[in-house]
């Protein structure tokens, strides 16, 4: 029976990743997907006819250019349109819009708050600062803080090299940005409550924490990250939806020689004498590999598809008490037409970016409340997004497709989710947006409603978190997913890792794919084919 | 000239300090605002012939040295079933917690003890540290690495920057015993048990346990003034400090609410860093960016105290009445304890507030010669109260009593309740810590970065109180950390 050189369960965007870096490097690769589709919670899909929904993950931020450029992606058909502008509607009938253009930009802040225009630019400068620096730690391995070995002595080395660079007081404002809330930080610089809420809103997405939370203020980098640093392009709507993320990194795989099977859900990964071996399918069937690489979440990969006497009891302890819920619901909405906002100017470009209905901290502080009680927030922070404003290929003509995220939804609200649960939970959203724009309602044609408990069940992230792990402090860098465990190798030998679980963690990023595939090639003594980060510095 | 020092306020850490400093030739003065020494640690009367002796319940003995009754913290329940916890163990949860706790307040102890090289010095700076700053570091990451091994240094690494929610659900079932933890660690910050850092908080308080097992607080502030007075400080109440003088950014004394003016080569501010430089030294010496900094600093009380003088003792179902010097508290579970929270970020009162209590006048007759006291800590109550939010909280505490001491009522000669303003009108500051224990606000950038170390950018002018490194309780940590600073030489 053939014996794969690598086999990869789960064909997410960083399953696909890391097989597409096996593969180039020469390696015969196989990706198995319990779904008849690929991409994981990267796809677009047809679930009302004539509308693509980006039914996840919905925007492309932080997908690293590095690997876009070295698996060239453009020429498999990723093409990404800018993202330009967002905005927050008032209760008052106003809004607050924050635009590309540094002098609209400017011109909005004053008509709030004259001095917090001269914040921003201040904000601008240090949250540009905490980019270039953190953008340097993605695509590379954590150092093991238990570890002796020269290698790790040396990645330690680069950690403090690179925080060196800055002054002292630049070292402790760094970690306070690391550990304050992001209502917090933002007060630092802002008075405006509803430029406050409006720059809030983003580090709270996907997160089991509230805008007072300590810890937040940092994600606002994942959001950051791709629109300060030049990449515009990198930042924004892919067209065709996000399916056409994993569908260009699929076919670099392919193109490379690798084969994807889907409908082959893996029941187990085998293990003799601690070596990985191969997986068996859910049917029964057995594929034998060389090496085993599991996308799948932490908890997932050791306490579901391993057998417990594979691994040992510290490693499934502690993935038993990573820390992985679900906070966040979706409605992808069909719509029989453009929404009117009544408080925005007719043709306002703010309508193409992401709108926002939730205007001071305490409002986005108590839709956590809520979240913490097990119930959806009554009054919920939304990302909504009408792609279709730029793509035509995701709704007939004249129609449009909204994607609306929502923060915050319980994993399991008191007593189960049912059928009229998720239609109260959609009624909330849908009655929130039919406030700023009225005859919303009329408008829908269809609408997906997304618990975590369908992200869960469809695309197999555990409770339904879609960072595959909470990006909390304690859980980033080496202790991501947790202390000794950290790079990309399972307890077994031949076992690998490449979810968003590990470094650098979640987010449409690849880098924990990339990373993966790197680890996996340096034991293979192989050379390696994975990009290192780049610099315009 | 003579060299003076001069000490503002006579709370736990500047009594700490002065004594401290006493002891190793410094002259020196402590002034204070009020009429007695002590500031959160002062007693205060309930009622006539009725004194409760200070905020805080209990202590942690200062140094391994100490003697005194340990006392054990009582959890009790409205169902009137009781979870006890003493030094070594707990009784009333089910063996499997008993066995857990047992393992875990090990683990946690060591814990503790590995962080102590970075409690007991002035924290280190990051870069341009002086040699003992690096000693500091190396003795550390020896004790996290080494003295802890690979593996616990791998599960402090996970639990540290944790919440204490989290981490007692991973550990226990019962779920008062849980909440007591969980009291413990969020105990007067602005804080729940679901929020991020919690679990350093409550590894802070454990630190003080490493000296031995809890006391009452009563014998606390008799016992620390024979020893400021045994070391030849000078004390003066009633002396409020209006000024800290400053010429050319290096301090030259003090000068008093009356106006009196009082040379002084060394000032050492036991208060909040907000009144210390906002106030006090004026923002005119300072950096605009510095002076920003402090204005910033987190530090809203939101920890109420709510006192009774008794004619006698009530009794507590299902506790024994030669019971009644321990510590007791009526707490809601962990999501009730967040729930309570949740009130106070919108500066509302509890609706079921958390209740921290002891009979002090059990530990010291001379507090209620005719009768007792009860004196507890109520959270979560927002700065400022209205009379009628007065009231009403004051209806819920009193509701919460009875519901576990049946026969309360007819005992009850008098009733005091502060909200943190209050506390803050008498003592100076109603923060338990002088500045929330986050981890914004720990180490080197508590109270704020650029005066971390004890010292300030004015020559001359040093910081001890609880919103320096590490922080408040009784103890007086921050202010002998602070004496030692001064003492071996740090400069302003």
């Amino acid at each position: 029976m053939h014996t794969h050189d690598a086999v990869i369960i789960g064909a997410g965007h960083n399953g696909l990743t890391t097989a597409a870096f096996l593969a180039k490097a020469g390696l015969d690769v196989l990706v198995l997907e319990k779904n008849d589709y690929t991409g994981g919670a990267t796809v677009s899909r047809e679930l009302h006819e004539g509308w693509q929904y980006s039914n996840c993950s919905y925007v492309c931020s932080l997908f690293r250019p590095e690997i876009y450029n070295a698996l060239d992606l453009g020429r498999h058909g990723l093409k990404v349109v800018p993202l330009v502008s967002s905005m927050t509607f008032k209760q008052n009938g106003d809004y607050f819009g924050s635009y590309q253009n540094p002098d609209i930009r400017r011109r909005e802040i004053i008509r709030h708050n004259h001095r917090d225009a001269d914040a921003a630019v201040r904000f601008d400068a240090d949250i540009l600062r905490w980019c270039r620096l953190i953008r340097g730690f993605l695509l590379r391995t954590p150092p093991d803080p238990g570890s002796f070995r020269p290698r790790d002595a040396f990645e330690f080395a680069y950690l403090l090299k690179k925080f060196h660079e800055l002054s002292e007081s630049q070292l402790y404002e760094f970690i306070r940005f690391f550990t304050m809330s992001i209502a917090e930080y933002l007060e630092n610089y802002f008075e405006d409550e509803t430029i406050l809420a409006h720059y809030s809103g983003g580090s709270i997405i996907g997160t089991g924490l509230g805008v007072y939370s300590p810890g937040t203020a940092y994600v606002l980098l994942h959001h950051a990250m791709g629109d300060v640093d030049g990449n515009i392009g990198a930042w924004g709507f892919a067209r065709g939806g996000m399916g056409s993320v994993s569908g260009a990194i699929a076919s670099a795989f392919v193109e490379a020689g690798g084969k994807i099977r889907t409908d082959a859900e893996v029941a187990r990964i085998r293990v003799t004498g601690n070596r990985a071996t191969g997986v068996e399918l859910a049917n029964g069937d057995v594929v034998n590999a060389k090496l085993v690489v599991s996308n799948l979440d932490i908890k997932r990969t050791f306490l579901d598809v391993m057998d417990e006497n594979d691994v040992p009891s510290s490693v499934l302890r502690r993935a038993e008490q990573f820390k992985i819920r679900g906070s966040s619901g979706k409605l992808n909405i069909a719509l029989d037409g453009m929404p009117r906002f009544p408080a925005l100017p007719e043709d306002s470009p703010l309508t193409l970016g992401h709108m926002h209905f939730t205007d001071t901290l305490d409002r986005l502080e108590r839709a956590y409340d809520d979240w913490k009680d097990d119930r959806w927030s009554a009054d919920p922070y939304t990302d909504t997004l009408i792609p279709s404003q730029y793509d035509p290929t995701l709704a007939p003509p004249g129609k449009h497709m909204m994607s609306v995220f929502v923060q915050y939804c319980p994993v399991e609200p008191d007593g189960g989710w049912d059928a009229n649960k998720k239609q109260a939970f959609a009624d909330t959203v849908i009655r929130q947006i039919d406030d700023y724009a009225p005859g919303f309602k009329d408008l829908v044609l269809h609408a997906e409603i997304r618990t975590p408990k369908e992200l869960e069940e469809e695309v197999g992230l555990t409770e339904g978190n879609i960072f595959q792990g909470e990006l909390t402090f304690d859980q980033l860098l080496f202790n991501r997913p947790f202390p000794g465990l950290s790079q990309y190798r399972g307890p077994a030998k031949g076992l690998y890792l490449c979810g968003s679980s590990n470094h650098p963690g979640g987010g449409v990023m690849g880098a924990p794919g990339a990373n993966a595939a790197r680890e996996i090639l340096r034991d293979l003594k192989r050379p390696d084919t994975t990009p290192v980060e780049f610099s315009d510095d | 000239m003579t060299e003076r020092t001069v000490v503002i306020g006579a709370g736990p850490n500047g009594l700490s300090c002065a004594a401290g400093l006493a002891r190793h030739g410094h002259k020196v003065l402590c002034l204070e605002a009020a009429e007695a020494p002590g500031g959160m640690a002062a007693g205060f009367d309930v009622a006539e012939g009725y004194r409760v002796p200070g905020f805080a319940q209990w202590q942690y003995p200062s140094d391994a040295s100490s003697t005194g009754t340990s006392i054990d913290t009582i959890v009790l329940s409205p169902d009137a079933s009781t979870v006890r916890i003493d030094a070594e163990s707990v009784s009333g949860v089910s063996d499997r917690d008993q066995q857990a706790w047992a393992a875990f307040l090990e683990r946690y102890l060591a814990f503790a003890k590995a962080l102590q090289p970075l409690m007991d010095a002035p924290p280190p700076r990051l870069k341009h540290f002086p040699a003992a700053d690096r000693k500091t570091l190396l003795r550390l990451a020896w004790k996290l690495r080494v003295g802890l091994g690979r593996d616990e240094m791998y599960e402090f690494l996970r639990v540290v920057g944790m919440n204490i929610f989290d981490l007692l659900n991973e550990h226990f079932d019962d779920e008062r015993l849980k909440a007591a933890v969980a009291f413990d660690a969020v105990l007067g910050n602005a804080m729940g048990p679901r929020t991020p850092g919690t679990v350093l908080t409550w590894l802070h308080r454990l630190r003080g346990r490493l000296n031995g097992p809890m006391q009452s607080a009563a014998s606390y502030l008799p016992n620390l003034l024979s020893d400021v007075d045994s070391a030849g400080v000078d004390v003066r109440c009633g002396s409020a400090v209006q000024r800290i003088l400053i010429d050319d950014e290096t301090v030259t004394g003090v000068e008093l609410a009356n106006g009196e003016q009082i040379a002084a080569t060394t000032v050492i501010s036991g208060v909040d860093a907000k009144t210390t430089f906002l106030k006090l030294a004026g923002t005119r010496d300072l950096d605009a960016m510095f002076a920003t900094r402090v204005h910033q600093v987190r530090d809203a009380g939101v920890v109420g105290h709510f006192s009774l003088a008794l004619s006698e003792m009530p009794t507590i179902r299902d506790v024994d009445a030669r019971s009644m010097g321990h510590r007791y508290l009526l707490v809601p579970d962990m999501r009730g304890i967040e729930r309570a929270y949740n009130a106070v970020k919108y500066a509302e009162a509890s609706t079921s507030p958390l209740i921290e209590f002891t009979f002090p006048s059990v530990h010291d007759a001379s507090l209620a010669p005719k009768g007792h006291v009860l004196s507890a800590s109520v959270l979560y109550v927002p700065a400022k109260l209205s009379d009628a939010d007065k009231l009403a909280l004051e209806q819920r505490i009193r509701d919460a009593l009875r519901s576990i001491m049946p026969d309360l009522d007819d005992k009850v000669r008098a009733t005091h309740l502060l909200a943190p303003d209050d506390i803050a009108t008498r003592c100076g500051h109603a923060h338990w810590h002088h500045g929330e224990l986050s981890l914004h606000q720990s180490l080197m950038m508590r109270p704020v970065y650029g005066a971390a170390q004890y010292t300030t950018p004015i020559s001359g002018l040093f910081l001890c109180s609880a919103g320096c490194h590490p922080g408040g309780d009784l103890g007086g940590r921050a202010g002998r950390n602070a004496a030692a600073a001064i003492l071996a030489g740090g400069h302003g």
